[in-house]
């Protein structure tokens, strides 16, 4: 268990940085009003500006800044303490998390229909540890 | 005692050992975000600056000016309807109009992102409004009502027509002019050609004015 714990934690600590990494852009374009770089297919311009962009004038990317830089201190911690608390930790971040994510998938596909590559980006960091850590969780059981 | 000293200095070992993964993990934290930081910053200096020439294939009737169109100082502002920051923008830019339309004229060029068909049928729409002469106030609706027409854009419009008691069947027909489309098209490559990739681009005198985010900072750009 420990070593697969172990790899769990490696994986969630590079998804974070990953996420984190993707996140910060965004909100740095937000706040320094700079333009999102895109492929030739890209609408991230749209999709970053859209009314879903936003929620009380809080950019979405910033939620996901704070998230990710959760994971990757709570992943840090773990390597720390070795606590399995940590797992249960992740669990309760990242739920909310990947719901959010499909939610905003099916947004920019379905009602801005516009693609932005560094969103799916981060919803794809979303799943995968969304189901390493249902994998993890059902296997403690 | 000894054994006591043993322990505390394998406290003391594991201690260094987890300070070491906190620094590591706030240093690669801290060089991620002021890698991107730089990273963005010189992607905004890339920005095109600075414009020569400007040509609307618009006819004359659709192109209009606020303010003097004389004056000395030319506002020309790219912008899409649907576009939150340049609706923002166009409330800084309203009221100083307000105030300092005498020595400014403004024109807002209809940039419609990634050339998307709401927008364009927003630009038509005060277009056609414009051609009753209610340009500007058909503008003022559309920058404050995007989520309404994103959605809902036959029953929003018709609602902005009655708003301004325009012609509905004239406006209609104005928004059918394929012309009208095909040059406001037309307009959106030729200003991706000059350089403009984001909304809003608000330009002085064919300088480039960075985005204001307050009134006071917009009124100390403009005026010298």
């Amino acid at each position: 268990m420990e070593k697969k714990l172990f790899r769990y934690f490696v994986l969630a600590l590079i998804l974070g940085f990953i996420g984190f990494t993707d996140a910060t852009y965004l909100t740095a374009v937000h706040f320094l009003d700079g333009e999102v770089a895109c492929g030739e297919q890209g609408g991230c311009d749209e999709v970053t500006t859209s009314e879903y962009a936003t929620i009380a004038g809080i950019p979405v990317s910033l939620f996901g800044v704070v998230y990710y830089l959760a994971v990757v201190l709570i992943s840090v911690w773990w390597f720390d303490k070795r606590n399995s608390l940590a797992l249960n930790m992740i669990l309760f971040l990242v739920v909310p998390a990947f719901f959010m994510s499909a939610w905003f998938v099916y947004l920019m596909f379905f009602v801005i229909q516009a693609i932005c590559w560094w969103c799916l980006v981060s919803a794809a960091s979303t799943t995968i540890l969304f189901l390493a850590t249902l994998y993890m969780k059902l296997k403690s059981l | 005692m000894s054994k006591k000293q043993k322990g505390g200095s394998k406290t003391a070992a594991t201690q260094s050992s987890s300070v070491k993964l906190y620094a590591g993990a706030g240093a690669v934290i801290a060089l991620i975000a002021i890698g991107i930081f730089i990273f963005v910053m010189n992607q905004r200096a890339e920005t095109v600056d600075s414009i020569t020439t400007v040509q609307s294939a618009l006819a004359a009737e659709d192109v209009h000016i606020k303010g003097n169109p004389n004056a000395a100082n030319t506002l020309v502002k790219y912008s899409d309807f649907g576009c939150v920051f340049c609706a923002n923008q166009h409330l800084l830019l309203k009221q100083f109009m307000e105030e300092h339309g005498n020595d400014f004229s403004l024109e807002i060029k209809h940039f419609p992102i990634n050339n998307n068909v709401p927008s364009r049928m927003a630009i038509s729409a005060a277009l056609s409004a414009g051609r009753q002469g209610a340009y500007w106030d058909m503008v003022d609706l559309l920058y404050a009502n995007a989520n309404e027409w994103r959605s809902n854009p036959q029953g929003a419009l018709t609602k902005y027509v009655e708003l301004l008691e325009l012609d509905l069947d004239q406006f209609t027909a104005d928004m059918n002019d394929e012309e009208m489309m095909y040059q406001v098209v037309k307009n959106y490559f030729s200003y991706t050609e000059l350089g403009i990739n984001a909304t809003p681009t608000l330009f002085l005198n064919g300088e480039r004015v960075q985005n204001p985010r307050t009134y006071d900072q917009l009124v100390q750009q403009l005026v010298k």
